[in-house]
């Protein structure tokens, strides 16, 4: 296979874009990508101070990689989850990643916070994943906030996005489908951060490619506990389609966003719920005690029963 | 910045006694490494495994391979899946 755009010896064949390219027309390929799907919504321009959220795969850190290349104003946030063996190598994975790179990290350890995932999970009887994705967010708007960052950045690419948007859909989940997207303004998430994802626009495959590319090397064991988690299955149904239909993922998710959204963030409007800040960290929250809050002080009381 | 494709290999995998060529293979995430009889093609490895082109990355020395590429006797190929499985 050739080169789409220079005729060398492709590197990465891409079915879904009708195209194949060689490294260096890869790279080019992916930022351009990167820079459109910025341009596109509006994600951030040079002025603002970007947090990046680093998990140490492979996405998050090809979006720091980029952005950095990119000229951007960025540092790195780490969240340690306290699971054993699986966050003492994200993390490490994390540090030498940003100091071979030369970036600014913030770590942020559930242990230290009264939230270790480990006991958290002991603690809950609902799923973990639902309480740790919301443990995490809630770190990341807490540290945007306390250190000024004006936008917060995650790793999340084409396939997490098609995929949350179709179980959004299979449930018809109007709350989340009025605000799904590429960019979450700090008033509609009801959070303080503008929370983006640049790597809207491109596959898991694309940015494994583009990590492999420049060399970086990413965190690949699974967490301990990801059974069912992040709609895997909903990745294989898109999968098969996309064999068939090469090109309907990144369809079905613009069409998405030009047709479908505005539709259900009109119907929203009228039934918001009412935020206010959470009595104890200040965070919105549509109860008294935000759910990171009530997390934490059930962890704290089961502790003190225990002695 | 394309690295050219490795000559062939002095010392490849013990040859199988049941005859015909043979290929060994890095299977990652999990660093299981294996010899298999050779595939032809990329595309053919990844079927052989069970995986879709697109969902893992094939790879001789630091070289990707798109699936139309040819693999030869006694390489050793990196198959890295790179998407999450259920
Ligand atoms: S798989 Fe679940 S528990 Fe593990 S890090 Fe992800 S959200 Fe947290
Ligand atoms: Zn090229
Ligand atoms: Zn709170």
């Amino acid at each position: 296979m050739k080169c789409t755009r220079c005729k060398a010896t492709a590197a990465v064949a891409l079915p879904s874009r009708n195209s194949g390219f060689c490294e260096s027309c890869f790279l080019d390929f992916f930022t351009g990508q990167v820079e459109k799907g910025i341009r596109r919504h509006q994600l951030f321009s040079h002025e603002d101070r970007i947090l990046v959220a680093l998990s140490g795969g492979k996405d998050s850190l090809a979006l720091m990689f980029e952005l950095k290349r990119l000229g951007y104003n960025v540092t790195a946030l780490h969240i340690d989850l306290a699971i054993p063996r699986s966050s003492e190598d994200a993390r490490a994975v994390v540090e030498a990643f940003c100091a071979k790179h030369d970036l600014k990290l913030i770590v942020k350890e559930m242990a230290a916070e009264g939230l270790p995932i480990p006991m958290v999970k002991a603690r809950l009887k609902r799923p973990i994943c639902s309480a740790c994705g919301k443990i995490k967010r809630h770190y990341f708007n807490r540290v945007a906030h306390e250190e000024g960052f004006t936008v917060l950045a995650t790793g999340h690419n084409l396939d997490d996005e098609v995929a949350r948007l179709f179980s959004n859909t299979l449930r018809w989940d109007t709350a989340y489908l009025s605000d799904q997207g590429p960019a979450l303004a700090a008033a509609q998430d009801h959070s303080f951060i503008r929370k983006v994802k640049p790597l809207w626009r491109l596959s898991e495959f694309e940015t494994a490619n583009y990590a492999f590319l420049r060399g970086i090397d990413w965190h690949f064991a699974p967490c301990p506990y990801s059974r069912g988690a992040s709609f895997t299955f909903h990745k294989h149904i898109w999968a098969a389609i996309e064999e068939k239909m090469p090109g309907r993922k990144l369809d079905f998710y613009q069409n998405f966003l030009e047709r479908g959204r505005p539709v259900f963030a009109a119907a929203e409007e009228h039934n918001g719920n009412q935020l206010r800040p959470c009595d104890q960290c200040g965070m919105p929250t549509s109860q008294p005690t935000c759910g990171v809050c009530r997390i934490r002080a059930a962890i704290a009381d089961e502790a003190k029963t225990k002695t | 910045m394309s690295t050219p494709p490795s000559s062939s290999r002095t010392h490849g995998p013990a040859p199988d006694e049941t005859a015909g060529p043979v290929i060994t293979v890095l299977l990652q995430p999990e660093n299981k490494e294996f010899a298999m009889p050779r595939a032809k093609t990329a595309r053919q490895l990844l079927e052989r495994l069970g995986l879709r082109p697109g969902t893992a990355l094939v790879i001789r020395e630091e070289t990707l391979l798109t699936p139309d590429r040819r693999i030869y006797a006694d390489e050793r190929i990196t198959v890295r899946v790179v998407t999450s499985r259920g």
